[in-house]
């Protein structure tokens, strides 16, 4: 592996800041709704960027953009970035109590975390405190733990030891080889230690006007007592001292339920941000994103290139895409003669399908390449597109060591640099990664997710399948919406929405299938449609740049499809299909 | 193994060594007691074999009782089942776990209460006589074992620690899962099964190009069970992270893994459970290896 490659995907706690500030985007992302002081719940599976955010608005990222713009330390608002995906957190004595000690030992453990998260962040703060307010902030300290502390530390980092000391203590107590008690006495909670924490450090002359902002990470691997917990504090509405950024995977697969019984809601206690973005064409924000995100990483790794120039088209299928909308537009004009409107409507619908259409039986897969193919195989997730860049880019580094082309970058290391990624490499890969992406549905998905059996396994696969036969069926076929490969579930009943949710909540676990909300035809309401991982579709030869189009599909007709393998009926005139509201927001 | 060992602690399964294992070990040893658990999800899969065990138990005048493993509801297996059995053993007794069968989570939580107890506690492993192709599928979430959670320090980043087994999926579901800063990959070296060569090359191979997995080799048939090569891998890592450990290579590993985290009480362990096994897993039975844990 090239440690230079500019699209490696770890998790973000695994970048180095410096990384982290090269290459976030703000644009396009709804991030900067992290610099207010409402509560905020950043939703979206594995790899959308949620951790990605929430360290970038943490101080010492902030700290290190201001340093470098030499812009004045960002006290205004300081982000204590809080991981939740710990031991700590995974830690499950508590279930050996009953639910009240249950809660008060899960909140304690969630409390100091944040407040060591406090602590960690000001200790980073250069030039806090004068001596006048070190000494008070040690003595309330020393005061709040009833403990007393060497003064040979600065008093953040004393405070971090006194907090890890605590949280041993508790952990110590539950873990006890000599009884078979788990609970510990002396517990915190959030008003006991973080608000007297937060109104200390507002009384220094530095931090009397800072808001706190709580970047809790991965929220849904908090147990049920700290996630109620969490939600009664985002329930509170005074936002002066403090406000919580969550990163949490799926809402609707964690309850929103506070401490108290009740529920936390959006608009009136939190401000949703779907960090999985529906719409990809070049004109739609993660288009947008998508643009700026490769374009920060090329010239990072020294490569002076675009998106579009880095990842090219294939001359070939341009040329034969050109005859198609030749083609496609004589037919156009023969239908609408100078309607110019109607005439850029068919061409939009028709000529990628004519492409696809009149391809020998026998030809071999499209080439498919390009940096709007790669926007569209993402599915809105930046690590579904940064994971095939990353193996493009390995396989060109890994060719040109073995047969160096004379139009590579040499860097001074020795290493070359590719000016762009080949569409028969790109093509390569994406139908490698397609395909792999078809072999775990069919051999893996029960043996590594989750709750999934062999028989929702199976249903999943076969739902899938039957989902892209469909869609070729369409786009070889259909009439008017022939490249739709999203859909909607109609005559939905209890019975058969038992069943089929099983199987859906499967594949949206599994992250084969993504749910959005859009506007229905009907009365302006709003109603759930499906995109499967556009990455399933290139090994089966479809063209995964969608269009402005649902395909309606009947739950029973689904789930025959998914229990029996039965096909989904196919019309080649359907109205099923149906348009979102504007012709270039979509797909 | 000691001759005065008296009571016998195992789960109860469908796999013909457990019914053989409890008559090689009835026949070569005194019992005064055998206490059989049973996973209330496959209840019926064993009912035939504990019947036959109670009535080996009943010729031979050792006293039988039998205990649930609630597989959805492991505090209430805690509680109800371990606790009030294991729990309230006679201080300082002679205990054999029969590891043959036994869920790591159970061995685990088996060997903490019969510490707790002072027990001397042994602990037999009846090899099969076949392995068949696979042996569970549809994975739970992972699980820190109760009271053996390890010690976590705030700040530290995750190490994981995995014994690996035949099933690439499941190790890869495990860092999937808790995302470590880094992942020890523990292959075993050497098995009676043919296979196994293979099998570690295919979990070797699926990691290769992950930075942050490190892999080094176990054997858990050793005279330590490997103890020894997995200390050395966490030498430099334990200092600094938080380190969760996973057996799901050879059942003797997870004694290996058990007597770390007695020497360490940082060290956590970490269960995998799944939801679906295969019936036709092992065919009869073949080596008996036998062992003590010596700090109890």
């Amino acid at each position: 592996m090239n440690s230079r490659n500019p699209f490696d995907y770890v998790g973000a706690n695994d970048l180095p800041g410096e990384t982290i500030l090269d290459y976030y985007i703000e644009d396009f992302n709804f991030s900067r709704f992290i610099h207010s002081t409402r509560n905020v719940l950043l939703v979206g599976e594995r790899g959308c960027g949620k951790s990605m955010t929430l360290l970038y608005n943490s101080f010492p990222i902030q700290h290190l953009r201001a340093e470098r713009e030499n812009q004045e330390l960002p006290l205004d608002t300081i982000g204590v970035y809080v991981p939740c995906n710990t031991p700590l957190t995974h830690k499950r004595e508590f279930q050996l109590l009953d639910d009240f000690r249950a809660s008060v030992i899960s909140e304690h453990h969630f409390a100091l975390a944040i407040a060591y998260g406090v602590a960690k962040t000001l200790s980073e703060v250069p030039n806090l405190l004068t001596s006048a307010e070190e000494d008070n902030v040690w003595s309330q300290i020393e005061f709040l733990f009833d403990a007393e502390m060497p003064r040979t530390e600065r008093p953040f980092i004393a405070l971090m030891q006194l907090i890890e000391r605590e949280c041993i203590k508790a952990q110590r107590a539950a873990n006890a080889r000599s009884s078979t008690n788990v609970f510990y006495e002396n517990t915190f909670s959030f008003p006991s230690l973080i608000v007297p924490l937060l109104r200390l450090v507002r009384s220094t002359s530095r931090l009397t006007n800072t808001h706190f902002a709580f970047l809790i990470d991965d929220a849904h691997d908090l147990n049920e007592h700290q996630r109620r917990a969490l939600f009664s504090w985002i329930a509170f509405r005074e936002h002066s001292l403090f406000s919580f950024k969550v990163a949490i995977a799926n809402v609707s697969r964690s309850s929103l339920a506070t401490a108290s019984g009740g529920s936390i809601l959006e608009g009136h206690d939190y401000t949703r941000i779907d960090m999985v973005q529906p719409f990809h064409n070049d004109e739609a924000d993660f288009g947008h994103l998508a643009h700026l995100l490769v374009m920060r990483r090329l010239e990072k790794c020294g490569i002076d290139s675009t998106p579009h120039a880095f990842f090219p088209v294939s001359s070939q299928m341009l040329e034969q895409l050109r005859r198609a909308e030749e083609e496609v537009r004589s037919e156009a004009v023969a239908k609408y003669g100078s309607d110019s409107g109607r005439v850029s409507d068919y061409v939009y619908k028709y000529k990628r399908a004519h492409f696809f259409r009149n391809r020998p039986a026998t030809a071999n897969r499209p080439e498919y390449s390009g940096f709007d193919t790669l926007v569209y195989l993402s599915t809105g997730v930046i690590r579904n597109l940064l994971m095939p860049c990353y193996w493009m880019f390995d396989k060109v580094i890994s060719h040109s060591a073995i047969d160096p082309e004379p139009g590579t970058h040499e860097e001074p290391t020795g290493t070359s640099l590719p000016n762009e990624i080949p569409p028969n490499i790109q093509s390569e890969v994406i139908l490698a990664r397609s395909r792999s992406l078809w072999d775990w549905v069919r051999n893996e998905l029960d043996k590594s997710l989750e709750g999934c059996s062999r028989e929702n396994a199976r249903r999943a696969y076969q739902l899938l399948d039957n989902l892209a036969v469909l869609f070729r069926e369409r786009l070889l076929k259909h009439k008017s919406e022939p490249r739709a490969n999203s859909f909607t579930i109609s005559q939905q009943s209890d019975s058969v929405m038992a069943n089929l949710n099983q199987v859906i909540d499967t594949l949206v676990a599994a992250q084969l299938l993504y749910v959005r909300s859009g506007a229905a035809k009907d009365k302006g309401k709003r109603e759930n449609y499906y995109v499967p991982n556009r990455m399933l579709w290139p090994d089966r030869g479809l063209d995964p740049h969608g269009q402005h189009a649902r395909v309606s599909i009947r739950a029973p007709d689904l789930w025959a499809a998914a229990e029996q393998n039965r096909p989904i009926p196919f019309k080649d005139d359907d109205e099923a299909a149906s348009k979102q509201p504007r012709l270039f927001d979509e797909i | 193994m000691r001759s005065d060992a008296d009571i016998l602690i195992s789960v109860a399964s469908w796999e013909e060594r457990f019914l053989l294992g409890c008559q090689r070990l009835f026949e070569s040893h005194a019992y005064s007691r055998a206490i059989v658990y049973y996973s209330d999800e496959y209840a019926d899969w064993t009912q035939a074999s504990r019947a036959s065990v109670q009535a080996q138990c009943r010729d031979k005048g050792i006293q039988y009782e039998d205990g649930v493993l609630y597989a959805a509801d492991t505090s209430r297996t805690w509680r109800e089942t371990l606790d009030s059995s294991l729990g309230q053993l006679p201080e300082g007794c002679n205990a054999v776990v029969d590891l043959s069968t036994m869920p790591r989570e159970i061995i685990w939580q088996t060997f903490w209460f019969l510490q707790y107890r002072k027990c001397n506690v042994s602990y037999v492993y009846h090899r099969p006589g076949k392995y068949g192709e696979w042996l569970s599928r549809d994975p739970d979430r992972p699980r820190l074992v109760y009271k053996m959670s390890g010690i976590s320090r705030i700040g530290a980043r995750t190490a994981l620690l995995v014994l690996a087994g035949y099933d690439v999926d499941r190790v890869r579901h495990l860092v999937d899962t808790f995302e470590p800063e880094i992942a020890l990959l523990g292959l075993q070296k050497d098995s009676v099964a043919p296979e196994n060569s293979e099998r570690m090359e295919a979990q070797s191979s699926a990691f290769k190009d992950d930075r942050s997995v490190q892999r080094f080799w176990v054997d858990a048939y050793s005279s330590d069970h490997g103890m020894e090569a997995v200390e050395t891998a966490l030498a430099s890592i334990s200092p600094t992270h938080n380190v969760i450990m996973a057996s799901m290579g050879p059942k003797l590993s997870a004694v290996s893994l058990y007597r770390l985290h007695r020497q360490n009480e940082n060290l956590g362990l970490v269960y995998l459970p799944a939801r679906e096994f295969n019936r036709e897993y092992s065919s009869g039975i073949g080596e008996t290896i036998y062992g003590s844990l010596d700090d109890s």
